[in-house]
């Protein structure tokens, strides 16, 4: 070993991240104020009179124009372009193909070949109760039942086929820039004003072009979802990975842990909850999107909500909302009923992310059934399952539900949802009398505020 | 007695190659443009004035220090006087801004990313104050989370892990969760996952100071017993000097990122360098620390005492008492080889001692 020791000598950079150097601020505000001043002057000075007056309605600016010549070109491009047809039409058959074999599948209603009513209702069940329990199956039932029951089953199921499908690809996108935000914060600092774009760009101003990319259909409802619901996952994923205890990680590092280590085995565990919340306001927002998906022809409930509007039918509008509504509350509930149940041992990981501070959740998801997430209910309390029980209860209800599966395909009842209106009771909430209600108390109320 | 104070703190006198830790000239400064300024006279400013004027923070200034195989060494210091920066520095959790840290003999400074993960992984281990342990982990894999990281198979790191289980005292707790266990027997988890590595030297940041006072006196003798049998090498912060003289075989005292004084226990008390240190130590009972070498004098004759039995000069003035009041006349005291070093009588104990009763008992009842 070395004798002769220099003592000032500077180490050998490495690159692994130091704790954050915190000092006080430079207090120079008054300078930045003057300087931000002394360039409102200048563009005063000399774009004064130029393109900053109002304009008349059918005016155009240079700018206006600019983007018209572009979307013109586009459109003519588009045909051989190796970008916009080779690429994006792929992207857009691929994504158009996919969510028709989905439709046919679980919910056009076809009888023969394709699952019907019964099957699928059988199905999801079953899945939800392999991975989130009783009391979120009997959401998910209750649920679809009441789009069957409101003649909403094939709108309903495409809008379920369009957000899951849109959270997915989110999911496969938004995880990984998250995680990239949070490593590096150049990233970090690049990708956060797209996102502020991407969040607060009304939808309205994008659906032409992004209709014009990838053509109406299902293909650009998914990318008009994408547009809006990817970024809180990818801000929320990012904050619950910056989050994880400096103490846990600088641990970690003391450990001799590599990045991708640290990642696996400390980060992403301990930023799960907050995660599975972002993944909640991703689906959120994605069920959000489904009326203006109806512009561009997406497939879902949207459809009949705007149908509805143009008609004034404030009914018919409400109904499908309604399932629109139904909807969010039980993905949010079983996903989070989902999540509890495979973290270890509950409440331990709780403390970690603090999904509170998340207020994008509207305040009536947050009022309505709790206790169909298991650890909010009774469900925490009650006597569990071990994990071996669990499964051969979930093996032989397995057979059921494929029976359900093959004689929806067999019988036109389970196949085709009845029609329920002549029912007592029921018939009520089928979607002509139901929206007739609606219309009668908004009716109602309209003469009594106008007199 | 000043005559005897052994200055340590500027000349570190053991060879760099043979001790276990070897830090030389080790600064660090927090601020943009921290490596601009070394070399330059910014440096020799105070703390306050660099901030004032640049906006850097002095965290650690020029510390130089050796650690012997098998010692335990304290560095203390009031909170903010750079002690986790110092120690977080010698494993480069923090970049030193200068300096070498030599550890076994291999430079770390001068490694590179791959080298120094093999050193945490194998070399050094810490123990955190607020345990740093992974709350989606039972505490058998917690601890087994070093052994994992550094690739060893299902078995063997189970093993090893229900061994440190063992050893400090948690059987029976294997498969819960950290948050399910107390503080005192958190930090036994984070004791254990630091010993998992059998690591050469390890290092502890104020592990005790989240624990109420039982806990941390149990800890403490925990770690002395766990020095005991496995001997390693340890540098422990602490800003609570009871535990710095109840473990340390030396001591580091740091102020503003600059040592003040390093040295043995009875060092720091007897021969306290500066004010700072004196009140550092003001409170402590003298008695239980200070060897009969800071108390004896010269004896007046070549036979005085020479009729009772003779003390070595390691025995603390404490233990000593009994025999000395005992003997008639003074005691004579000798050094390792036996040589006669000095006397002490019955005035020269009482004046520690009661001095010191003197101390604790209300300013009231005094003069
Ligand atoms: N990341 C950082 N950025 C800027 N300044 C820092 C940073 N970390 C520490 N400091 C400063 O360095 C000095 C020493 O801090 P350090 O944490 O080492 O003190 P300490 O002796 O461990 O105190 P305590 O007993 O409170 O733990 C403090 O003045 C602190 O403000
Ligand atoms: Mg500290």
């Amino acid at each position: 070993m070395t004798t002769t020791l220099e003592p000032a000598r500077t180490p050998a950079p490495i690159e692994e991240e130091q704790p954050r150097t915190v000092l006080p601020p430079s207090r120079r505000t008054g300078r930045k104020l003057l300087v931000v001043l002394a360039l409102w002057l200048l563009a005063w000075a000399t774009l004064r009179g130029r393109q900053t007056l109002v304009l008349a309605n059918a005016d155009t600016t240079g700018l206006h124009e600019w983007f018209n010549d572009l979307r013109d070109k586009v459109q003519v491009l588009g045909q051989d372009n190796w970008f916009f047809h080779g690429v994006l039409g792929t992207v857009a058959t691929a994504l158009d193909d996919f969510v028709g074999f989905l439709q046919d599948h679980l919910s056009a209603v076809t009888p023969g070949d394709y699952v019907g009513w019964f099957g699928v209702l059988a199905l999801a069940a079953w899945v939800t109760y392999g991975l989130a329990g009783l009391r979120s199956t009997l959401l998910v039932s209750a649920v679809l039942l009441y789009l069957g029951v409101g003649g909403l089953w094939t709108d309903g199921l495409d809008t379920l086929i369009v957000t899951l499908v849109a959270v997915v690809i989110c999911i496969v996108i938004g995880l990984p820039l998250g995680i990239a935000m949070s490593r590096s914060r150049r990233t970090s600092s690049l990708l956060t004003p797209v996102l502020d774009v991407m969040q607060t760009m009304p939808s309205f101003a994008y659906l032409t072009p992004i209709s014009l990319f990838f053509g109406i259909g299902p293909a650009c409802a998914i990318v008009l979802t994408l547009v809006y619901a990817l970024p809180p996952l990818v801000r929320i994923t990012e904050h619950g990975l910056n989050s994880v205890g400096e103490n846990t990680v600088e641990a970690g590092r003391s450990l001799g842990v590599t990045k991708g280590q640290l990642l696996r085995q400390v980060q992403l565990p301990m930023a799960k909850r907050t995660i599975v919340v972002g993944i909640n306001q991703c689906t959120m927002a994605a069920l959000s999107m489904a009326t203006i998906a109806a512009l561009v022809n997406g497939p879902g409930l949207g459809k009949p909500v705007v149908a509805a509007l143009q008609t004034l039918n404030v009914g018919a509008a409400s109904v499908a909302g309604l399932g629109i509504v139904f909807i969010a509350i039980m993905l949010d509930r079983t996903t989070t009923a989902a999540s509890e149940r495979s973290a270890p041992g509950g409440q331990r990981v709780a403390a970690v992310g603090s999904p509170g501070i998340f207020g994008g959740r509207t305040l009536v998801l947050e009022k309505l059934p709790r206790w169909a997430t298991e650890e909010g209910g009774r469900g925490a309390t009650a006597k569990r399952l071990t994990p071996g029980g669990r499964r051969l209860v979930l093996g032989a209800l397995l057979v059921p539900a494929l029976l359900a599966a093959f004689y929806s395909t067999r019988y036109l009842q389970l196949s085709e949802f009845p029609d329920l209106s002549g029912v007592p009771v029921i018939g009520e909430l089928t979607a002509g009398p139901l929206g007739g209600h609606i219309n009668d108390i908004t009716d109602a109320v309209v003469n009594a505020i106008s007199g | 007695m000043t005559d005897l104070a052994v200055d340590r703190a500027t000349t570190p006198e053991t060879d760099p190659s043979s001790s276990a830790l070897c830090v030389r000239g080790l600064w660090k400064v927090f601020g943009p443009n921290a490596e601009k300024l070394v070399g330059t006279p910014d440096l020799e400013l105070s703390r306050q004035e660099l901030q004032a004027k640049s906006g850097h923070v002095i965290g650690v200034r020029d510390v130089s220090f050796d650690v012997a195989p098998g010692e335990v060494f304290v560095v203390m210091g009031l909170s903010g006087s750079g002690k986790s920066t110092l120690v977080r520095l010698i494993t480069r959790l923090i970049e030193p801004t200068a300096g070498t840290v030599l550890l076994g003999g291999d430079d770390l400074t001068a490694m590179g990313e791959e080298q120094l993960r093999e050193i945490r992984r194998r070399k050094v281990s810490m123990v955190f104050q607020h345990f740093g342990l992974l709350p989606h982990r039972k505490v058998i894999d917690n601890i087994a989370f070093g052994l994992e990281v550094r690739g060893e198979d299902k078995g063997a790191r189970r093993g090893r892990a229900q061994e440190m289980v063992d050893l400090v005292g948690l059987s029976g707790y294997e498969q819960n969760y950290p948050d399910q266990l107390s503080g005192g027997m958190q930090q036994r988890v984070g004791l254990a996952r630091a010993l998992a590595g059998d690591p050469a030297v390890m290092m502890f940041d104020e592990p005790f100071s989240a624990l109420d006072p039982l806990i941390r006196r149990d800890m403490q003798k925990e770690v002395i017993r766990l020095h005991h049998e496995v001997g390693k090498t340890m540098v422990f912060i602490t800003h609570d000097l009871d535990e710095a003289l109840k473990l340390g075989d030396r001591i580091l005292i740091m102020r503003d990122g600059a040592i003040v004084q390093v040295g043995a226990p009875d060092e720091i008390i007897g021969a306290p360098a500066d004010e700072y240190v004196r009140d550092f130590t003001a409170e402590v009972p003298k008695s239980h620390v200070l060897t009969l070498r800071w108390v004896m004098r010269q004896p007046a004759s070549a036979d005085e005492g020479a009729g009772a039995p003779a003390l070595p000069d390691t025995t603390v003035v404490r233990e000593a008492a009994r025999a000395v009041l005992a003997a008639d006349g003074p005691v004579r005291v000798v050094d390792s080889s036996g040589t006669v070093v000095g006397v002490v009588d019955d005035e020269d104990i009482l004046r520690v001692v009661v001095v010191e009763h003197h101390d604790d008992s209300s300013p009231a009842a005094g003069s």
